[in-house]
């Protein structure tokens, strides 16, 4: 059955989510729809209808009550997410990149991008005041930027967000000091952070930037632990529940792609260890660069959904589950 | 009528004329450099003075015989000649001649032709020209020989020779953290290449070169380029050897047994074309690090820029080394055809015989490996076909000559062993000239000629080709050779092999023809060999075995889009690189294989430029010894393989106790964060209103759905019970 290739989007994965259960499937594009899916046999559930432009980002609550997205229309949305319907519009002066649920579900934390005179934001907002949830009021925590901030994520419960830019910098916030920002990281990568995503066990944070390398960091003071080197940019990457593993994607740019071949491209995902840094698989299967990539909570299976439109599937061999590390 | 005055129009000239008092901003040497280049100057006769010295003392009562004798030698040059034997108060010669000549070409040759000759046993003549007068000086009376010195010992220089794994080393440029970086690394069969110093930071380090680097031919020294000069490294520190100052060079080579080096830096005033810089192109001895002579390239060539590199060829011995003579040129100032060779001669720095090689319309000329013996290849005229010709050196006997019609172009490929030298033509049956200017040749066959050497008058067989020649190697010490013919989508690799007494070249197989293949290369211990797609998307390498009577492809490997393909000194190991010079968007790094194509290990690194394996001196067993070795190979390969199998069990051990290292460094951090978030279990159960998602799924909680999907069904009639049936 598996590996199990979704075609539900007309344009570019931006982003796959698995929830907490691992039973249903998230994905974003740059077509307007995110769309849901049983994780089981690939069939799709439905879509949420609303955006008008592209969906950078979406999240899931811990619950899967409740979805939020981000998207290039200008605006962040909350949605009800078994019955589809749209519980309220945050509109944005400026495209929204990135949306998070916080440890609770409570929070959602989203960054916008600088554009023209406007800053790039980073604003979290409490979804259980419906005060907040409208640009007519201030949210609940606000900072701004003078570089665009692609990515956040809630790193400490609802306390703290981690926010990747463009530049390469990231930083870490605390929500109870709004002031200024409690841990930098400007040296681990070069360009752009095009992914944060948090270890399932919460310890660590996973970084990918276009500088080629995807970084393990800690979440509390936000150090390079470990780094893993591909030949190609790498536009997500993230950990494994179970094991000591972390899985890249990315690949040459969508714009250089037409130029090269597809085993030149390297548009696998490449399968790390994360203590020791090596790589040691890597499955094939986009003929774009992926975009974004989950992995499931049980850790035998991968989502990934790439520049080509496909959402992949990818379920694990027992090869996988055989492989040991002598140390 | 309008009456024309004509004297006014040229008093009207005078309005072009320059205000009184102007001062022309330009300079005439600016206007009109070629045109004052020709302005004839007051040493002009100096020049067409040549000054005789060498010549004998004699008394006043024999100097009119002497005139007689000297002007029957000037006149066999030039019957135009004066001479003047200027005399002592007494009348007798003082040992000088002077002699004048109607132009400076004409004394130019009559130096060349008066240099060094022998008048008689005891008397030998010097000729200089006059003007060259002016640059001799007067012995400093201080000068004092200078003190030797000291021998600059790095330690041994073949101390990676003695290796007891015999592991060869092989070095890179690329950039390490973006800083150009040269490193030296052991090739360990199964494992990460190892730096291959100790420590390890004699032999990795950043800006070792500003160039390029290479290798010696031997092995023993590497080579850097810098703004000043070239420095050598040897010895297992890597220290420094040897220091060559060259401002500004830029293309160095070795001689082949790496005695001498031949450094090349551009002329640096490009503005002034006529004249290169007189010593631009060096020639260093490496041991002393003594300059031995340096040339002017544009008297080698007569053109601004040297046509190729390396410029000169040396003989096998190093005894000669030559390059194409400069084209002479015709009256209308248009270069003619090249038609020699300047050999020179080690032991003097001079020309053989202060002779040009004459060879009419030579194109290419390449030494015999193991012999002095040229081959050269001179093209074909409108009226005189092209000839392929082996010459002996410094005798200028030719061994052999085939002369070949219609040829359009051509290689000459020695064999290593220096038995065998092949020729490749294409010839053509039809030449038209199209209005571009450009050649076109209709009806074109493929040839290859072979020379056999050592066989009685030099042997020549002819093997015709089916298909538009690529690419040629020989075996290096064998029989065997393998032609690439084909085109660019299909190439095919042809392995030939020669009988004792064959007449023709027996083709022992033709492998299956690949995309894009463009090289083969046997291995150096010969037996294997390897077919290359250079810069191809591809990028396959094709390993075969010829050691058996047919050829037979062992596998083929794919470096997508490398751009070098190299065999290690033995023979047993091949790299493939991608490197700077290669393809735009390629990605940089090696792979090395076994002979077989199996790959045993890749490596990327960051805007690789260079791999070069070192090399190694040839050995000096005598050959009972080497064939002790063989005849022992079974015993001391076993010892090699339980060598082998140790080293991969210590170095998983060794790697196990890294990892567990790392591991023990990493779980340090992982378990001071696992408490930080222990410590949060209350909270975190609260912010969850209650629920703890800490603890395993509960499945229990799950609802076991079960769909069933008919995935086809068919139609059949229901059997008729048994009750009916009774019915």
């Amino acid at each position: 059955m598996r590996p199990l290739s979704l075609k539900g989007h007309e344009r570019a994965l931006t982003r796959v989510r698995f929830n907490r259960e691992g039973d249903l499937l998230f994905s974003a594009a740059k077509d307007k729809k995110p769309c849901v899916w049983y994780t089981e046999n690939g069939e799709r559930i439905g879509s949420y209808d609303g955006h008008n432009g592209a969906v950078w980002d979406i999240d899931v609550s811990w619950d899967t009550s409740s979805l939020v997205s981000a998207a290039a229309d200008n605006s962040v949305k909350l949605w009800d997410c078994e019955k589809g319907v749209c519980l309220a519009t945050i509109n944005t002066p400026t495209p929204a990149k990135s949306c998070n649920f916080s440890y609770s579900g409570n929070l959602i934390s989203y960054t916008t991008l600088k554009m023209t005179k406007n800053l790039s934001t980073l604003q979290v907002r409490d979804i259980r005041d419906p005060a907040q949830m409208s640009e007519a009021n201030e949210p609940a925590f606000c900072a701004q930027f003078d570089v665009s901030a692609n990515t956040s994520i809630f790193s400490n419960l609802d306390e703290e967000v981690t926010i990747g830019f463009e530049s390469g910098l990231m930083l870490q916030y605390d929500l109870r000091n709004s002031s200024t920002h409690k841990n930098a990281n400007e040296n681990t990568h070069r360009y752009s952070i095009q992914d944060l995503q948090l270890a399932p066990n919460m310890l660590f944070i996973v970084s990918a930037s276009r500088d080629k390398t995807a970084a393990l960091l800690d979440v509390n003071n936000l150090n390079r632990l470990k780094q893993y080197k591909s030949e190609r940019p790498v536009n997500s990457a993230c950990a494994s529940p179970n094991r000591d593993h972390i899985c890249l994607g990315g690949g040459e740019d969508a714009m250089t792609v037409t130029q090269t071949s597809v085993s030149a491209g390297h548009f696998e995902a490449k399968i790390y260890h994360m203590v020791f840094e090596e790589e040691f698989a890597r499955f094939k299967g986009h003929f774009g660069p992926i975009n974004s990539m989950a992995w499931h909570p049980a850790g035998d299976i991968i989502a990934t959904g790439g520049e080509d439109g496909y959402v992949r599937v990818q379920e694990f061999d027992n090869d996988y589950s055989e492989f040991k590390y002598d140390f | 009528m309008v009456e024309i005055d004509i004297n006014k129009e040229i008093d009207d000239d005078s309005q072009f004329l320059d205000p009184q008092g102007y001062v022309d901003s330009i300079t005439d040497e600016e206007l009109v450099p070629d045109v004052l280049h020709q302005k004839p100057t007051l040493d002009e006769f100096e020049d067409c003075c040549v000054v005789v010295t060498g010549i004998p003392a004699i008394g006043a009562e024999r100097i009119s015989k002497l005139q007689a004798v000297l002007t029957k030698v000037i006149e066999k040059i030039d019957k135009r000649a004066k001479l003047f034997v200027p005399t002592n108060p007494e009348g007798g010669s003082v040992g000088v001649l002077f002699t004048e000549w109607p132009d400076k070409e004409v004394a130019e040759f009559a130096v060349a032709g008066l240099e060094g000759y022998a008048l008689d046993k005891n008397h030998t003549f010097s000729a200089k020209l006059f003007s060259e007068m002016r640059n001799m000086k007067t012995v400093d009376p201080d000068w004092k020989t200078p003190e030797k010195t000291a021998y600059n010992d790095v330690g041994d220089l073949w101390w990676w020779m003695q290796n007891d794994r015999c592991r060869d080393q092989f070095a890179v440029q690329y950039d390490k953290i973006g800083v150009p970086t040269v490193s030296v690394y052991w090739h360990m069969k199964g494992h990460e290449p190892e730096i291959a110093g100790d420590p390890a930071s004699v032999a990795e380090r950043a800006n070792w070169t500003e160039s390029v680097f290479t290798w010696s031919p031997y092995g023993s020294y590497m080579a850097t380029i810098h703004q000043r000069g070239v420095a050598l490294w040897g010895g297992p520190k890597y220290a420094r050897f040897q220091r060559f100052a060259h401002d500004a060079v830029q293309f160095i080579d070795f001689s082949p047994c790496e005695t001498y080096l031949v450094t090349y830096a551009a002329p640096q005033d490009r503005g002034r074309w006529w004249e290169g810089e007189e010593d631009c192109l060096r020639v260093w001895d490496v041991r002393t690090g003594e300059l031995k002579k340096s040339f002017s390239p544009f008297a080698l060539t007569k053109r601004p820029q040297l046509p190729c590199w390396p410029f000169f060829k040396w003989s096998f011995d190093e005894k000669f080394f030559a390059c194409l003579k400069a084209p002479e040129k015709d009256k209308l100032e248009k270069e003619k055809k090249i038609d020699g060779i300047s050999v020179f001669e080690t032991s003097t720095f001079n020309l053989v015989d202060r002779r040009h090689v004459l060879v009419e319309n030579i194109k290419q000329f390449e030494w015999s490996p193991t012999q002095n013996v040229l081959a050269y290849y001179s093209e074909c005229t409108d009226t005189l076909p092209a000839e392929f010709g082996l010459m002996q050196v410094p005798q200028q006997t030719k061994l052999r000559t085939a002369r070949i019609h219609n040829v359009a172009e051509a290689q000459m490929f020695w064999q290593k062993s220096g038995r065998r030298l092949a020729a490749y033509t294409m010839r053509y049956n039809k030449k038209t000239l199209k209005e571009s200017g450009e050649l076109k040749y209709g009806g074109c066959s493929y040839h290859v000629e072979i020379f056999e050497i050592d066989k009685k008058d030099v042997s020549l067989m002819n093997l015709p080709l089916p298909e538009p020649f690529i690419n040629f190697g020989w075996e290096p010490q064998g029989d065997k050779f393998c032609v690439l013919t084909g085109n660019q989508a299909k190439a095919t690799p042809l392995v030939f092999k020669l009988e004792a007494n064959g007449h023709a070249p027996k083709l022992m197989s033709k492998l299956d023809a690949g995309v894009q293949f463009n090289e083969v290369m046997f291995a150096p211990q010969g037996g294997w060999l390897a077919v290359l797609a250079r810069l191809s998307t591809g990028g396959n390498v094709m390993f075969v075995d010829t050691t058996l009577s047919e050829a037979k492809r062992t596998n083929v490997v794919e470096h997508p889009q490398f751009n070098k393909g190299y065999w290690d000194p033995t023979g047993r190991y091949f790299v493939t690189c991608s490197t700077v010079g290669g393809r735009a968007g390629a990605d940089h790094g090696f792979r090395i294989y076994t002979f077989q194509g199996r790959e045993l290990c890749r490596k990327n690194m960051d805007r690789l430029s260079q791999f070069k394996w070192r090399p190694r001196p040839p050995a000096k067993l005598s050959e009972q010894k080497l064939k002790e070795i063989k005849k022992n190979l079974k015993k001391t390969s076993a010892r090699f393989i339980k060598q082998d199998d140790e080293e991969k069990c210590r170095a998983s051990q060794e790697v196990v106790e890294k990892r567990r290292k790392i591991m023990n460094t990493f779980n340090a951090v992982r378990n001071k964060n696992a408490a930080v978030m222990t410590s949060t279990r209350d909270k975190r159960i609260g912010l969850r209103g209650g629920v703890d998602t800490d603890a395993e799924l509960n499945t229990d909680d799950f609802v076991e759905e079960e769909i069933t999907i008919a995935l086809s069904t068919t139609k059949t009639p229901a059997p008729l019970s048994e009750e009916d049936e009774a019915d």
